[in-house]
Order: structure tokens, then C-alpha cells, then sequence
């Protein structure tokens, strides 16, 4: 693969549901690329858009959901153009997605080793039922599940929740794919099965060097195990950026906000925690402007007028802020004068 | 530990503007002025602050077959409860003249039309006498006399001829090419019409004691209604009463209540319910059949069928109430306002008016509608079995049964209270079906 | 797995319990509307002969206090023994009415029930397949519509339209005929039917908007496995449990309907009684039916139990 082209390259997506209520623009432009061996967080919080965007690359956007502009390019293949049949072979196969609940993302009337089995032979259609479950049995040891034999037997709710997810996990890498897409993986389990996932999903991204887009509203879990962060606020790419970058020098207030409201190891014991004030905006009818400017506490006239462009402020890292617009023109202005 | 607080290093911004594709006409010197709390509070479009009632009835207005249902709905009542009104002839009159009307009529000038020809059609016949009479005559004339055989020959023929000349009704009128004309009336009515009073026709025809059907599915329809909507309160009070004392007493209070509640839930109902109205009519009628005070007057006006069969009701179905009521009254119990409200000193009644109500009263107000179409349900099947409601009251249920005798002369006098009655239940659920979807959006995602 | 047996065993135990608790709740209430039937609900006549009294008196101790007479009538319910026919058919044991009579009833039901969860089943996820579109909203409408006709309606009309001369079906029942039992059992059958449909449609959807329905899809999984595996199965499950009332149904509208159609079963001739005020048999049969049904309900809830591997007996309490 040449230098310049990536797993997954997204650009300008939109996503809107049409309900009766009218048009809720769910993404509204986002763009970023993916590249193998390379994990990127995207932040938000809930109806954010941020896993209708996941779906939407997936093809498992729901009624009344639609992409209605952008492109999604995925191996140099238009994914929006594919027709059915090629999605149902795409999903599963070189794109796999696990989903936040992993209590009712497994089907509770069928066994681990049926639905697993099953995975694999939806996309290997020659290979026999006995070597289809010696690979499950494969990719639930590689998982971290001992005593195999007798998990493939069992039912989803005779397994622990940081089991089950481990299961969708085993689920979802069946087929070797190139991209996974982990919805909010972490978010329902408890925090030392948290850490247990995200050591396990780090250790298997370094064995495969798959590309995976992991969505979550929790910046602790971006920090441990991304490469590159995007956070979206209300549909928009607020900020996008190297890990590192968004932590040590966040360039929207969103981020920041989202940063001073995130509990730190590191932190003074007596410094707080400051939550972001207001709710989000109603996406139903979403003002022009900045989505984030009634909650912000730096907001200013122009904020509420027009969504501000984004400002380059370092390798790949960019910001949509009309703090950083009105300091990029006080800069030039700046250089001129001298 | 604070003093080496990790200094945290802030990469220097490149801050890097495309101003090609950048407007600078909409920035103004003002542009960059910190917004004040009114901006930004007028920044979210004022959406009409809609109330929970008005949200709801905006998505029920969404719903066409709701709306369809709601407006036949609303005639059905009209014509129950208006229409008596109109029409002149009681549900219990008997219209004398007028009985075993179909609801069409043949005008005066076909009905005298058909009798002319009837009648024609009869004197042109001879019977068998007249003829072997004439037959002599001419025999006697030509100086014969007619055989044993002869005579026997020519009365046989005449009886033939007279049964192939005899025209019933129905082929003169084909003959005729008459067509029937809309509602009933009776010959006598179409005199008084046609003498130019005015006459209110028996729209539905007449049964066989002249009551105007009509009439009569006016009020079995009020009554089916007002039987749905009594019961259906009386559901919703004691289900209110017994779930919300139970959920809030909680502890072995709850538990007892909830074992009664699962015996009662695992009984099938209509039997029971058939059983007991049927006992309590019985026992009604014995006891308070010459009882009078405020107790005798009601169940002389509403009938000992019909309270034995709300009393039959009541003792049953208000389980599912009850359940949904205790349930979240136990939601409730649990949620921290309610503590801080009762250690401020609220009381029970107070604590469930103003945080129980607002959480349940779409489901509520659902569940309780929903109760009617199916009270009716069963008050038609119990009057159908004449365990319901009883002569001289009627019920749509009731004339069902009366009409079965006649079912296949008068199919009319069947279907015109079963098609009522299935619309009026219809229409009820799929108003059910309606509310909960707008009043309960959850449900619907 | 050994705590989860346990706790089924736990559970049965008291699913039984609480039906025999049922039936004797119902056996008691019909003991007490006995009891408040103006005078003696034993005897057809006004001024019995003293020795039919007295044999009353003998068989159901009339004489002897309240709370005697309910042993007594509670042991000879045990021992089967219904009481006897005052009217209908003097003298002769409800219990070997019921006997005789029942077989056909429950013939009728139980092809009226079969058809209606096939046909029920199949519309209810046709329904939620095409949801939202035509098919869709006509087989509502029908389904509504099923729910709101009691049977007495749709038996005569189909009495009405397709029995006698001239006609497919014949109007006098002859149980030797397949012929007779068609409309009956359609009659008997299409409010269940509509009913399962409706709650079937209901559950289907819910079991696709389900996440494993997500999962099943981001497997890569064809659309049409998915329905059939994946979600039909879970929503069946629930349907069986609206078995039971429907089951209740079928027997109560198997009195209007073996009327109409002048079918010689229970149902018939239990409103015949009703009718004759023929109180032996009418309270004898309640209890037998309704322990019937409780029986039958009993049964499917433990299949329920057995046919949903997710044992979540903790969420019953």
C-alpha cells in the first residue's frame, strides 16, 4: 500500500434522520482519515452523532437515518456505492464493529459457540462446521477465555459482562479484518474489567495492526490506548488532533471542558472537578453558529452567528473556534505590522 | 505532592487560517465582543414551550388512523346520545302497524300498483268449481253430458292453471321493475305521508313488536358506552387504590397484596365474571326488587343486571391497574426527591399527586381507555348470553340475540347492532392504539 | 448450572402452588355465590316433597352450619363429584355431563387455537417485516378489526353468508363432517388469531430493535437468517405466554359459538343452563373449566420457562 493512502478515509459525511418531527442532522460534516496499525478515539458525548457516523461507515445506519453527502473511502473502495450484497460482505469480514452492551448485543437464545461459529461461516462459506469451531475456539483462548470447550456450550447469560465483551470481541476478529469499530466497548462494564478490555483490545491491535476507530465519551480511555483523537460536539468536528495534542494543548473549549471535567490520577486532590454547564443544543432545529457557544464560557457575538472554519494549529491537528480565527487573524495582522 | 505538580507543556499553535475559502464578511467590529447572557440564552430557537398535553395531542393529530377512528368515534356517540333525540319513537314503543318493517319500502303508488295487479291476476284465474261449472254449461248446450274422467281432467287443468297463473308479490313486483326505495314505513305511515304530515321514517326497519330498531341501537350503543366508561373508572379507581397502598405500604403488606393479585391474574375472567353477574342479578332481583331509598331508585334505574355486573367487573380486572400503579409508585419510592420530600414533611397524598401522577399518567390515562372497548367486549358477550343487560333496557349485545330468530328473514335486524358494535369497539382500540403512542413516545422509540 | 436447577425446581414448586391456591379460590367463590342465591339453589320446584329435601339435606348436609357444609362440599369436589343437573337434564352428574360433552369442545377449541397461533405467527411477522408499509397497515387494520368483533358477530355472520342450501357449509352440525367444523373453528379461531398477530408483530419488532440484532448485522449476517434465527426465535418466546389467556378465550367464546352453529358441546349446553338457571351444572362446569384453563396456563408458563434458556427467575419476584 503506497504512503498516501489510507484504510479509511472519510470526507465531509453527513448523516441526518428524517423523522416526522423533521430533519435532525445527526453528523454534519466530518472528516479524518484512518490509517492501518493506527487507533483513533472519537470523543462526544451521547447524541453526538459520534456512533451514527460508526454506522454509517458500517451500513448499519437504521431508518430513518441516512448519509446524504460525504464519502466514505475504504481500501480505495467507495463503500457508499457498494450495493447490499457487497455491505453484508464487507461487515464482518474486513470491517467488524462491537457495540457498548455486551449484555444485549449477544443474542440470549443461542449458544456463544452457535453465534461465533456462525460469524465466521457468513464470510467463509466452504470452511466445515468442525474447523469453524476450532477457530471460534481459537480466537476465544486468544480473547483471554479459558475452559473453551465448555463456553462455546453455554448461553450469553451464564457469562460474566467483561466475558461477553470479550466474546463480541472474539466475534468481531473472526474474520482477520483490517478495521474494527468498538462502540463505546468499556462504557457498561465495571472499571477493573475496563482496564482488562482496553489492555486486551491494545495487545490484539499490536497482533494484528488493524486500523480501529474506538468511540467513546471517556477521554481516560482515549488516553490509554489512542493514536489520534476526534471530538464532536452536537453533529460537528469540533477539534481533531494527535493524542497528545488534544491533551497538552487543547484548542476548543469543548475539549478543554470535556479535560477539566475528567477525574486525573495526577491531579491536586483539591483541584475539582469541573463540570460543563447547560445541555447540549436541540438537534432538531440546530441554530446556525456554533452548537457549543451557550455553554461556553468564552462564547462570543460571532459564535452565535456562524459556525467558525477550522484553524490549523499544528501537524494534523485543527480546531473549529472563532478564539483561535480571531488569534490566527490577530497573528497575521501581527506579522504585517512588523 | 502539590508543590511538584506536573507543569503540563503547551505546544505552541501554528494557528493556521485558510483564508481563501474564509468569508471575513460576516466578522464586524463587533464580532469578536464577548456575547452577554441574553444572546446566548436567545441563541436556542424558542421553540413554543409545549406542555405534555399539547406534545401529545400534536402527535396524535399525526396519526390518521387515530384521527379517522376518533372522528367515528365521536359520531357514534353523537348518534347514541343525540340521536334519541331526534328520532320520535321510543326504544321501548311499540309502533302499532308497523311491525316486522324491513328498513326499505316500496312508495304508496308501487304498493297499490302490486295489489292491482295481485288482483287482477286472482280474478282472471277461475278456481276449479267455476270451471268444471262452465265446462258443464258448454256441455249441456252441445246436448252432452260430461264424463266421470272428463270432469276430472278439466278440474285438475284448472287447479294447474291457476297455480301457474297465481303470481306471488315477489314476481310482480320483478315484473313490474319496482325498486325498492330507502328506510321503513308502514302502509299506514305512507298514507299520514302522503296525506303531507311528516313522518319519520324506521331507518333500520322495525322488529316484531314495532319497536323501532333504529331507536333501540341508539341505546344499546349508549348503554354499551356508558357500561365501558363506568367500568373502565371503576377499574382505574380501585387499581389506583390497591397498587398505590400496596407499592407505598411495601414490606408483608405488599407481599400478601401481591400473592391476591396473582391468584386473581391466573383466573380466567369472563367465566368468573359470567358466574357472578349472574348469581348477583339473581340475588338483586330477589332482595331489592321492592326496596326503596336511594339504593332501590338506583338499581331501579340502572338496572340489577347491569351493577351486577359492574360489582363483577370491578372484582376483577382491576389487576393490570394496580400493577402499573405500584410499580411506579416502588420507581418512585426510591428516587431521592421523594426522600427529601417526605423528610421535609410531605404527606403520602401529596408526594403522589405531585411526583406519581406526572411519571404515569400517559400509561394511566392509556390503560384506562383501553379498558372500555374491552368492557364492552364483555358486557356484549354477557348480554348476548342474557346474563347482561336486560328487557327493557337493551344492549347492542342483547339485540343480537333477539334478532337470531328471524336471521335469515330479517339478517338486517342481526347485522345492523353487530356492525355497530364492531365499529364502536374498533374505533375505541385503534383510539387506544393512538393514545399510547402519543402519550407514551417511549414506547414508540 | 446446579443453582439454576434448583432454582427451577423452586419455581415450579410454586407455580403449582399458586394454581392449586387458584382453583381453590374459585371452587370457594363459587361455594359462596352458591350460597347467596335466593333460596335453595338445589331445587327446581318452589314446594318440594319432604324426602327430596331431606336427601338434599343428606347429600349436601343443608341442614348443618356454614362452615360444615363447605368441607362438605370441598370433599366432594375432591372426590369429582359435581352435583347433580336440577334441570336441563334432571338428575344426572354435571361430572359425567361434562365428560360426555366436553370431547367436542375441546375438539373445536383446540383446532381453533392451533390455526390461530400458525396463522397468528406467520401474519404477526409478515406485519413487522414490512412494517410500516402497505401490507403492513392493512393486516393492522384486519387485526384490529378481529379484536373488536366478539365472536357471537363474526359466528353468525358467518353463519349468515356461507351455511345452507346452496352454500358450502351445511347449518345443522354433523361431527362426522369436516365440513361442519370448518367455520366454528374459524369463528372460535380469529380472535386469537388476531390477537397473536398483533402481539407477535409487536415482539418481532421489538426483537429486531434489539442490539443483537445490531451485532447479528455487523457479523455480516444475510437479512433474511437474521429474521428467521435470530429474532423470530426471541420473539416467539412472549407469545407463548399470551397462550394461556387465549386458550381462556376460546372456551368462553366456545359458548357462543357452539350456540350459534348448534353444536352439541359444553359450551351449548352450558348456556342452556344459564338459560334454565340449571345452577349445579353452571357452577360445576365453571370450576372445571376454569380449572382448565389454569391447568393449561400452568403448562405453558413452565414450557416458557423451559424454551427460554435465559432462567430469569430473580426478575419474578
Amino acid at each position: 500500500m503506497s504512503e498516501n493512502k489510507h484504510l479509511l478515509e472519510v470526507e465531509d459525511l453527513h448523516v441526518s434522520f428524517f423523522t416526522p418531527a423533521g430533519e435532525v442532522k445527526a453528523v454534519g460534516g466530518i472528516s479524518y482519515t484512518l490509517d492501518e496499525d493506527e487507533v483513533m478515539g472519537i470523543v462526544g458525548e451521547s447524541g453526538s452523532g459520534k456512533s451514527q457516523e460508526a454506522y454509517a461507515i458500517m451500513g448499519l445506519l437504521q431508518s430513518p437515518g441516512k448519509v446524504i453527502g460525504g464519502s466514505i473511502t475504504f481500501e480505495g473502495e467507495d463503500v457508499l456505492a457498494k450495493t447490499k450484497k457487497e455491505m453484508t460482505e464487507l461487515r464482518g469480514g474486513r470491517a467488524a464493529m462491537i457495540f457498548q452492551n455486551p449484555m444485549t448485543s449477544l443474542n440470549p437464545v443461542y449458544t456463544i459457540g452457535n453465534q461465533l461459529v456462525e460469524a465466521l461461516r457468513a464470510h467463509d462459506k466452504a470452511i466445515s462446521k468442525e474447523d469453524a469451531a476450532q477457530r471460534a475456539m481459537e480466537m476465544l483462548t486468544m480473547v483471554g477465555i479459558n475452559n473453551v470447550e465448555q463456553r462455546m456450550k453455554q448461553y450469553p447469560h451464564e457469562l460474566s459482562g467483561g466475558m461477553r465483551q470479550r466474546v463480541m470481541i472474539a466475534m468481531g476478529l473472526i474474520c482477520h479484518p483490517k478495521l474494527l469499530i468498538a462502540d463505546e466497548p468499556t462504557t457498561a462494564l465495571d472499571v477493573t474489567i475496563q482496564a482488562q478490555i482496553l489492555e486486551l483490545m491494545k495487545d490484539l491491535q499490536k497482533k494484528t495492526h488493524m486500523g480501529i476507530i474506538f468511540i467513546t465519551h471517556n477521554l481516560g480511555v482515549v488516553a490509554e490506548i489512542c493514536d489520534k483523537v476526534c471530538v464532536m460536539y452536537a453533529g460537528k468536528m469540533v477539534e481533531q488532533g494527535p493524542v497528545d495534542d488534544i491533551f497538552y494543548s487543547p484548542a476548543h473549549p469543548y475539549t478543554e471542558g470535556l479535560l477539566r471535567s475528567m477525574p486525573r490520577v495526577d491531579a491536586d486532590s483539591h483541584e475539582r472537578l469541573i463540570p460543563i454547564e447547560g445541555t447540549p443544543v436541540d438537534m432538531l432545529n440546530p441554530p446556525e453558529g456554533c452548537p457549543f457557544a451557550p455553554r461556553c464560557p468564552h462564547a462570543m457575538k460571532v459564535c452565535l452567528q456562524k459556525m467558525p472554519p477550522y484553524v490549523e494549529l499544528g501537524e494534523a491537528h485543527r480546531s473549529a473556534c472563532w478564539l483561535r480565527v480571531q488569534e490566527a487573524l490577530e497573528k497575521k495582522e501581527g506579522k504585517n505590522d512588523g | 505532592m502539590s508543590d511538584e505538580k506536573k507543569v503540563r507543556v503547551r505546544k505552541p499553535w501554528s494557528l493556521h487560517l485558510n483564508e481563501e475559502a474564509f468569508d471575513f464578511g460576516i466578522l464586524n467590529d463587533r464580532s469578536f465582543a464577548p456575547a452577554d447572557k441574553a444572546e446566548k440564552e436567545g441563541f436556542i430557537p424558542d421553540r413554543p414551550p409545549t406542555s405534555y398535553w399539547k406534545d401529545a395531542w400534536r402527535r396524535f393529530r399525526r396519526n390518521l388512523v387515530a384521527m379517522v377512528a376518533l372522528t367515528v368515534l365521536v359520531l357514534i356517540v353523537l348518534f347514541a346520545f343525540v340521536g334519541p333525540m331526534i328520532v320520535p319513537y321510543g326504544y321501548d314503543e311499540f309502533n302499532k302497524g308497523a311491525e316486522n318493517l324491513h328498513p326499505s319500502h316500496y312508495s304508496l303508488e308501487d304498493q297499490l300498483l302490486i295489489e292491482e295487479k295481485l288482483a287482477e291476476a286472482a280474478a282472471s284465474s277461475k278456481t276449479p268449481a267455476e270451471a268444471l261449472e262452465e265446462a258443464r254449461a258448454a256441455a249441456e248446450a252441445e246436448g252432452r253430458k260430461l264424463s266421470l274422467t272428463e270432469e276430472a281432467t278439466i278440474k285438475a287443468k284448472a287447479k294447474q292453471g291457476n297455480a301457474e297463473a297465481t303470481l306471488t308479490r315477489e314476481d310482480v313486483i320483478a315484473q313490474l321493475g319496482l325498486k325498492t326505495k330507502w328506510f321503513g314505513y308502514s302502509r299506514a305511515e305512507l298514507e299520514r305521508k302522503a296525506a303531507g304530515e311528516s313522518v319519520f321514517p324506521h331507518v333500520f326497519g322495525t322488529d316484531g313488536f314495532g319497536r323501532d330498531i333504529m331507536v333501540r341501537a341508539m341505546i344499546g350503543a349508549r348503554v354499551s358506552l356508558l357500561v365501558g366508561v363506568f367500568a373502565a373508572l371503576l377499574v382505574l379507581v380501585i387499581g389506583a387504590v390497591y397498587g398505590s397502598v400496596s407499592g407505598y405500604t411495601g414490606g408483608m403488606v405488599d407481599v400478601v397484596m401481591q400473592r391476591i393479585v396473582e391468584v386473581i391474574q391466573s383466573v380466567p375472567e369472563v367465566l368468573v365474571i359470567l358466574l357472578i353477574s349472574m348469581v348477583l342479578k339473581v340475588r338483586f332481583n330477589e332482595t331489592l326488587a321492592n326496596s326503596t331509598g336511594i339504593i332501590g331508585t338506583l338499581f331501579h334505574t340502572v338496572g340489577t343486571n347491569v351493577i351486577a355486573m359492574f360489582i363483577a367487573f370491578g372484582s376483577l380486572y382491576w389487576v393490570t391497574m394496580s400493577r402499573i400503579i405500584r410499580g411506579q409508585i416502588l420507581q418512585l419510592k426510591q428516587q431521592e426527591y421523594v426522600t427529601a420530600a417526605r423528610a421535609l414533611g410531605a404527606r403520602g397524598g401529596r408526594i403522589i399527586r405531585k411526583h406519581l401522577l406526572p411519571n404515569c399518567i400517559g400509561q394511566i390515562v392509556t390503560t384506562t381507555f383501553l379498558q372500555i372497548p374491552s368492557a364492552i367486549f364483555v358486557e356484549s358477550f354477557l348480554s348476548y348470553l342474557g346474563v347482561g343487560v336486560d328487557t327493557p333496557m337493551t344492549s347492542l349485545g342483547s339485540m343480537c340475540t333477539d334478532a337470531l330468530g328471524g336471521m335469515y328473514s330479517y339478517p338486517e335486524r342481526l347485522l345492523f347492532p353487530a356492525v355497530l358494535l364492531s365499529i364502536m369497539i374498533l374505533s375505541l382500540n385503534l383510539v387506544g392504539d393512538g393514545l399510547r403512542d402519543a402519550l407514551d413516545p417511549k414506547l414508540k422509540k | 448450572m446446579n443453582l439454576g436447577s434448583d432454582k427451577m425446581a423452586k419455581y415450579i414448586v410454586k407455580r403449582v402452588l399458586m394454581a392449586l391456591v387458584t382453583i381453590l379460590a374459585i371452587a370457594s367463590l363459587t361455594f359462596f355465590l352458591m350460597k347467596a342465591i335466593p333460596g335453595n339453589p338445589f331445587l327446581s320446584e318452589k314446594n318440594p316433597p319432604q324426602s327430596v329435601i331431606n336427601a338434599l339435606n343428606e347429600k349436601y348436609g343443608l341442614n348443618k352450619s356454614v362452615p360444615e357444609q363447605y368441607l362438605i362440599y370441598m370433599g366432594n369436589l375432591l372426590r369429582g363429584d359435581l352435583g347433580e343437573s336440577i334441570k336441563t337434564q334432571k338428575n344426572y352428574p354435571v361430572a359425567r355431563i361434562i365428560k360426555e360433552m366436553f370431547p367436542t369442545s375441546a375438539k373445536i377449541g383446540a383446532i381453533a387455537i392451533s390455526w390461530a397461533v400458525i396463522v397468528g405467527v406467520l401474519l404477526g411477522c409478515i406485519s413487522a417485516y414490512y412494517r410500516g408499509r402497505a401490507a403492513d397497515s392493512a393486516l393492522r387494520v384486519v387485526c384490529t378489526l378481529g379484536i373488536s368483533m366478539p365472536s357471537f358477530v363474526v359466528a353468525t355472520l358467518l353463519l349468515l353468508w356461507l351455511c345452507g342450501a346452496g352454500k358450502p357449509f351445511p347449518t345443522i352440525f354433523d361431527g362426522s363432517n369436516w365440513r361442519s367444523y370448518v367455520l366454528p373453528c374459524m369463528a372460535l379461531g380469529f380472535y386469537p388469531m388476531c390477537y397473536i398477530a398483533r402481539q407477535t408483530r409487536t415482539s418481532m419488532l421489538d426483537a429486531l430493535s434489539q442490539e443483537y440484532i445490531k451485532t447479528a448485522r455487523a457479523k455480516g449476517l444475510l437479512t433474511r437468517k437474521i429474521v428467521l434465527k435470530h429474532a423470530l426465535r426471541n420473539a416467539f418466546i412472549p407469545v407463548l405466554t399470551y397462550l394461556g389467556p387465549q386458550i381462556a378465550f376460546v372456551l368462553c367464546g366456545g359458548f357462543v359459538v357452539e350456540k350459534v352453529f348448534t353444536i352439541p358441546g359444553l359450551g351449548k349446553y352450558f348456556v342452556q343452563c344459564i338459560t334454565n338457571r340449571d345452577y349445579p351444572v353452571i357452577m360445576g362446569t365453571t370450576i372445571f373449566l376454569a380449572s382448565f384453563v389454569i391447568i393449561m396456563n400452568l403448562i405453558v408458563d413452565l414450557l416458557y420457562k423451559v424454551v427460554d434458556p435465559r432462567i430469569n427467575l430473580a426478575k419474578e419476584d
